[in-house]
């Protein structure tokens, strides 16, 4: 793998990584608990300079798995609370299959009534970590199903003040999600409604999504009540050829079996 | 004096006791070995001179054939006979060759009957045994096997390591047998994660097999990088199988990211001697399919396994007489279970003849998943049970609170039942959508019967799932993301507009199909005509077929 940088949706995050931790990741000392410290740290920097390496905090929750005591609970919620950013990559997905099966088993994300999106699940447990990780994964499939405001009014929520302390470590962490939402809207739209724009990405004010929009989204204007692709470059739509490259034909010797009966024919009937 | 004297008797009294167990020993071998088969002692005695003279031809013959026959004939539900009392004294107490016996006999042991726990330790102990002596710095060793061996011990290993783990885990979570939970605590090193990986790692290390396949990957020559230890055989291909070892282990414990990395040298196109151990390749594939599922990538996955599917369909008759024949059609029925999976979430056109044996094995459950909403979930829930690696907890259980030792299966369960979960809605938005080249959002949200805002999210998740990361060259992880789906969708505020590029049908190949199947018709109906000649045809027919499978066998060699 290419591992100066990651692929999300065709967007590249330059990963920064530094040779001592190459050193772990490409031999043998990333199953050394002496690089636990090593790459923890490596956490705090990426959670500080809005950096990410998945391939990194994969390594140190494997580490956790054979040294459960070295768990830090802090780091491990940092780990996936920066793989929320890069969604919907399925980073987060990848972080939960490390972690001890116990974390997630009283997970259960209640049906709600009136939406097909589920309510918060209910806070249970006596061990902070599980109701930790329980947020986060509540939190990850409002993203993974693009319900994008129940996702900002959940993490804002007054009710559970936790969920915004859960990824207070992670600097720029609205951002990073809002540009995951800007990804998703220009992947799948040409236009869409101010009003959703502003509740999706979450501004109070149209001057912030103004902004948002000349900075992050290049082509796309704000006009009246819309913000829309610029029209020479609209045609994003172009149908894509699925045809199988080899259709229709037919190489010779798969005719043999045919040739062969015709020929048997003859010889039956002459 | 009076000391040495208590002493001296003391020790002629136990070198008397010695002497007696010795002799009942002997007398208990002599007993053991007269009642072995003179069948059996030849074959032990030539498999040995086999070894000694390095004869992998004839190896290859003792191991594949002749053992499976004795198996056959001896012991279809008894152990072969003991390493330690029989098959070594008769061998000289050969070590080298005694481990590998002791390794045949607990894996015919494992196979056909029951270990018990002092089994499943003797035989780690064996590994541990043989692994020291093929490391041994002093005494590299000049042994050779042959191929389909090499991959058997590996493949037993993890099998063994695997095994035992679950059986485990098992026993903690029902803390029934205190006997045995006693004998797990004593001893935690028996079947340890870090020293099974170790070995794994250890092989690849002296092999430098990556080192080596990087240089295949060049266009050099591997022998180069290969070092003295390297350019063995045994070495390079037991260093190639660890690669694939660790593969298993690593999707075992859960790390498919990992799992898929430490097949990077490997170019699963190109065919090299070791790509004809089948079991090998069905176990790549199995498990780089099944890695490529659980990071979604789907469209990856599903050519993985429609790739072995059809290298199975196509060898069925050959593998109809192995010895393995129940253990490849449990595999490829999986395999039929995961592609069922992937193609729900993953709309995807199949190789024809593949998607007919999948109608045929996984039709009904296909067509429940394809309707998507929760009466699915349940059949994504079985055919994933069924189908999965047996997932495995890293450490040992935690002794203490035996209810805490959740099944790690379960776990894996439900982190990926969430992803499914997302899904639920496409297989009706898609229905809809491919009726229509645009429609208005609320016009679909009420045949969809959610508000128009959902509909737009989910809208929104639709196309994101149509992007997938796929592998076009380089290491397995590496990919382009690219539009996997037939069906393409784009919102224009509150207007969907939508593509659907049309499959061209292949024509050839559907024609000369039904020319097949036609023949076939015009037989039988010849056939009805002279119902006489029937039986004499039909014996003729089997004639033809064993000599077809004779040859392809011997061209198999």
């Amino acid at each position: 793998m290419d591992h100066s940088s990651k692929l999300i949706d065709g967007y590249q995050i330059p990963i920064q990584r530094p040779p001592e931790i190459e050193e772990i990741l490409s031999t043998l000392s990333r199953f050394n608990p002496e690089t636990g410290p090593v790459l923890q740290d490596y956490v705090g920097t990426q959670c500080s300079t809005e950096t990410y390496d998945i391939m990194a905090n994969l390594a140190l929750l494997k580490l956790y798995q054979f040294n459960p005591d070295l768990m830090r609970e802090e780091t491990v919620l940092n780990i996936l609370a920066k793989s929320l950013t890069v969604f919907p990559e399925p980073d987060f997905t990848l972080c939960l299959y490390l972690l001890p099966p116990n974390l997630l088993s009283t997970y259960n994300s209640t049906a709600s009534d009136s939406s097909i999106v589920p309510a918060a699940p209910v806070v249970t447990s006596d061990d902070s970590l599980t109701n930790s990780v329980h947020r986060l994964t509540y939190l990850n499939s409002l993203l993974e199903m693009a319900a994008f405001s129940t996702f900002w009014s959940t993490l804002a929520s007054p009710v559970d003040e936790e969920y915004a302390e859960i990824v207070a470590d992670v600097s720029g962490f609205d951002d990073a999600i809002r540009a995951g939402i800007t990804r998703a809207i220009t992947l799948s739209m040409r236009s869409i409604k101010t009003e959703t724009a502003l509740s999706w990405l979450n501004f109070k004010t149209k001057e912030a999504l103004e902004k948002w929009v000349a900075e992050k989204m290049p082509g796309w204007t704000v006009e009246g009540d819309a913000i829309s692709l610029k029209s020479e470059a609209e045609d994003a739509l172009a149908p894509s050829a699925v045809s199988s490259s080899s259709s229709g034909k037919l190489r010779f010797e798969q005719l043999s079996r045919v040739i062969k009966r015709v020929y048997e024919n003859q010889l039956i009937h002459h | 004096m009076h000391w040495l004297t208590f002493l001296q008797l003391f020790s002629i009294d136990e070198e008397q006791l010695l002497q007696q167990q010795q002799l009942f020993q002997h007398q208990l071998q002599l007993q053991q070995q007269q009642a072995l088969p003179d069948a059996i002692r030849n074959f032990i005695l030539y498999f040995h001179h086999c070894l000694k003279e390095s004869n992998v031809y004839d190896l290859h013959g003792c191991y594949e054939n002749t053992f499976n026959k004795l198996t056959e004939k001896f012991y279809k539900n008894t152990p072969w006979p003991d390493p330690q009392t029989v098959v070594s004294p008769l061998v000289e107490n050969d070590q080298p060759f005694v481990s590998l016996y002791t390794e045949m006999y607990y894996r015919h042991l494992y196979a056909k009957l029951q270990p018990t726990l002092e089994d499943r330790f003797a035989s780690y102990e064996n590994y541990c045994l043989w692994f020291n002596y093929v490391f041994d710095p002093n005494s590299p060793t000049d042994l050779e096997l042959p191929t389909n061996w090499a991959w058997d011990i590996i493949d037993e290993f993890i099998y063994q390591f695997n095994s035992f783990s679950l059986y485990r885990s098992r026993t903690v979570r029902k803390s029934h047998n205190d006997e045995e939970i006693s004998l797990f605590r004593e001893r935690p090193e028996i079947w340890n994660t870090y020293s099974v990986l170790n070995v794994l790692y250890s092989f690849i290390q002296k092999s430098q097999i990556k080192e080596q396949l990087q240089a295949i990957k060049d266009g050099r020559d591997p022998d180069e990088v290969a070092g003295e230890d390297g350019s063995r055989p045994l070495y390079k291909t037991l260093g190639y199988f660890s690669l694939i070892g660790l593969l298993r282990v690593h999707t075992l414990l859960g790390d498919f990211t990992l799992a898929l990395n430490t097949m990077e040298n490997i170019d699963l196109n190109k065919k090299t001697k070791y790509s004809r151990v089948a079991g090998a390749q069905f176990t790549i594939y199995y498990y780089v399919g099944f890695c490529y599922m659980m990071l979604r990538r789907y469209s990856d996955a599903i050519k993985a396994f429609s790739h072995i599917l059809l290298f199975i369909s196509r060898t069925k008759s050959f593998h109809n007489r192995s010895a393995q024949y129940d253990s490849v059609t449990k595999r490829s029925d999986q395999m039929y279970a995961l592609l069922a999976i992937c193609v729900a979430l993953c709309p995807t056109r199949l190789d024809d003849s593949i998607h007919t044996t999948l109608r045929e094995k996984n039709g009904e459950q296909l067509a429940r998943m394809q309707r998507g909403g929760e009466e699915s979930l349940p059949v994504f829930e079985e055919l994933f049970t069924f189908a999965c690696p047996k997932f495995m907890m890293l450490g040992p259980p935690d002794y203490e609170n035996p209810a805490a030792n959740i099944d790690p299966l379960q776990h894996h369960l439900k982190v990926f039942m969430m992803d499914v979960k997302n899904t639920m809605l496409a297989p009706t938005l898609r229905s809809y959508l491919k009726l229509y080249t645009t429609l208005n959002i609320d016009k679909l949200a009420t045949f969809v019967e959610i508000s128009p805002e959902e509909l737009r999210s989910a809208l929104v998740v639709f196309k994101q799932k149509s992007r997938q990361v796929r592998w076009t060259e380089g290491s397995l992880l590496d990919g382009d993301v690219v539009n996997v789906s037939d069906l393409d969708i784009i919102l224009d505020g509150d207007k969907i507009d939508i593509s659907e590029a049309k499959i061209v049908r292949k024509f050839g190949d559907w024609f000369l199909r039904n020319s097949a199947k036609y023949y076939a018709v015009q037989d039988t109906i010849a056939n009805k005509n002279s119902v006489a000649e029937e039986g004499k045809e039909n014996k003729e027919h089997g004639k033809r077929r064993e000599r077809r499978e004779k040859n392809a066998e011997k061209n198999s060699k």
